[in-house]
């Protein structure tokens, strides 16, 4: 698995950002940037420099869910793979992510290992599709 | 009261009055006078409840209008003030954890390296004692090292805590507002400053809140000096 994968994490609390990135470094993963919502985030994707991305839902300004529909909607970005790592935990806001075409869901508070997991995943069934 | 209501009130019985005074009744005459005289002290009776009764509901009023304006001058901006501090506080404090698991991390990932390259340089038929305590040393290293990451991990408390927080304190913000409002529409002055005494316990020094607070031990270690103790 390369760890040369350039992620994004999108999330309004630098706290959050500050762990996932660390946490992605223990993993490997070296390319690390950062926004605190949708609307920061969208011009880093379009420029291109991105192949997954970790976002937050509630956000102010633009929402992960937004951004997520912002990003399957450009032609350039659909098939960016887009992992949630949100503390909204209903199970109709799941399958509104889920239909608005994520490719994986973490309810917070997290752990080490499901994080890694639904990376994993996500990587492993880009790489066969 | 109405002309037409006082004049129909007391014709029928000045009319009365009016005839026995003529035929020289007097008996007729007192008793006319007695119902004359409860009439008016009914009516007084009356008013003088409906006075009482507007009384308490005036001073009921001002009671609730003296608390909406303690509570929109200070009490709300008050809490408002808390929370934001409780907020930057357990910014400052997952932030400083994470500083310290970043600085920590190496030093245990080096250790238990450093402990297990130093034991493959032993011979393995002697040192048996020094190659047991390598393994340890790397064994804890390793353990140290997992336990930074669940200890960082736990620091997502600040971000699930704030965004609890951040609801409470936009809907602190709504009930100002509209608190200030109703303290203005009666009019009544906002109350700027809390009516707790100076010495009573209040919890942490807030900044903005908290008057006339220390900022430090040294203030605290000056003061006590300055008193002679």
């Amino acid at each position: 698995m390369s760890t040369s994968i350039r992620f994004l994490v999108v999330d309004d609390f630098s706290t959050m950002r500050r762990i996932i990135k660390n946490f992605l470094n223990d993993l490997g993963y070296t390319s690390i940037a950062e926004a605190d919502d949708g609307k920061t985030a969208l011009p880093v994707l379009k420029a291109g420099d991105v192949d997954f991305l970790i976002t937050d839902w509630n956000m102010p300004g633009m929402p992960g869910l937004e951004l997520l529909r912002e990003v399957r909607g450009d032609p350039a970005t659909k098939k960016l793979p887009v992992l949630m790592v949100t503390a909204e935990a209903k199970r109709e806001q799941i399958v509104e992510a889920a239909q608005a075409g994520v490719n994986g869901y973490v309810v917070k508070p997290f752990t080490a290992q499901t994080l890694k997991e639904k990376i994993d995943k996500i990587l492993a069934s880009q790489a066969a599709g | 009261m109405p002309v037409a209501k006082f004049m129909s009130r007391y014709r029928g019985v000045l009319a009365k009055l009016n005839h026995a005074y003529a035929a020289g009744d007097e008996a007729a005459f007192d008793d006319l006078l007695g119902e004359l005289n409860s009439a008016r002290e009914l009516s007084l009776r009356t008013g003088i409840a409906k006075l009482s009764q507007s009384l308490a509901d005036a001073l009921a009023r001002f009671q609730l209008d003296s608390r909406i304006a303690s509570l929109a001058g200070h009490e709300i901006p008050d809490a408002r003030m808390r929370l934001d501090h409780v907020l930057k506080m357990t910014e400052e404090a997952a932030h400083k954890t994470l500083d310290l698991i970043e600085q920590a991390a190496p030093l245990a990932e080096a250790t238990a390296r450093d402990a297990r390259l130093l034991g493959e340089t032993l011979d393995s038929r002697s040192h048996s004692d020094i190659r047991h305590f390598l393994g340890e040393v790397q064994g804890s290293a390793e353990k140290v090292r997992a336990n930074l990451t669940e200890v960082m991990l736990a620091q997502g408390f600040q971000d699930l805590t704030g965004q609890i927080l951040h609801g409470i304190r936009k809907l602190i913000g709504e009930v100002e507002s509209v608190l200030d409002e109703l303290a203005q529409v009666s009019g009544v002055p906002l109350e700027r400053v809390a009516k707790l005494n100076a010495t009573d316990p209040a919890g942490p020094a807030v900044p903005g809140v908290t008057v006339n607070a220390v900022a430090n031990q040294s203030d605290v270690d000056d003061l006590i000096a300055g008193l002679g103790i």
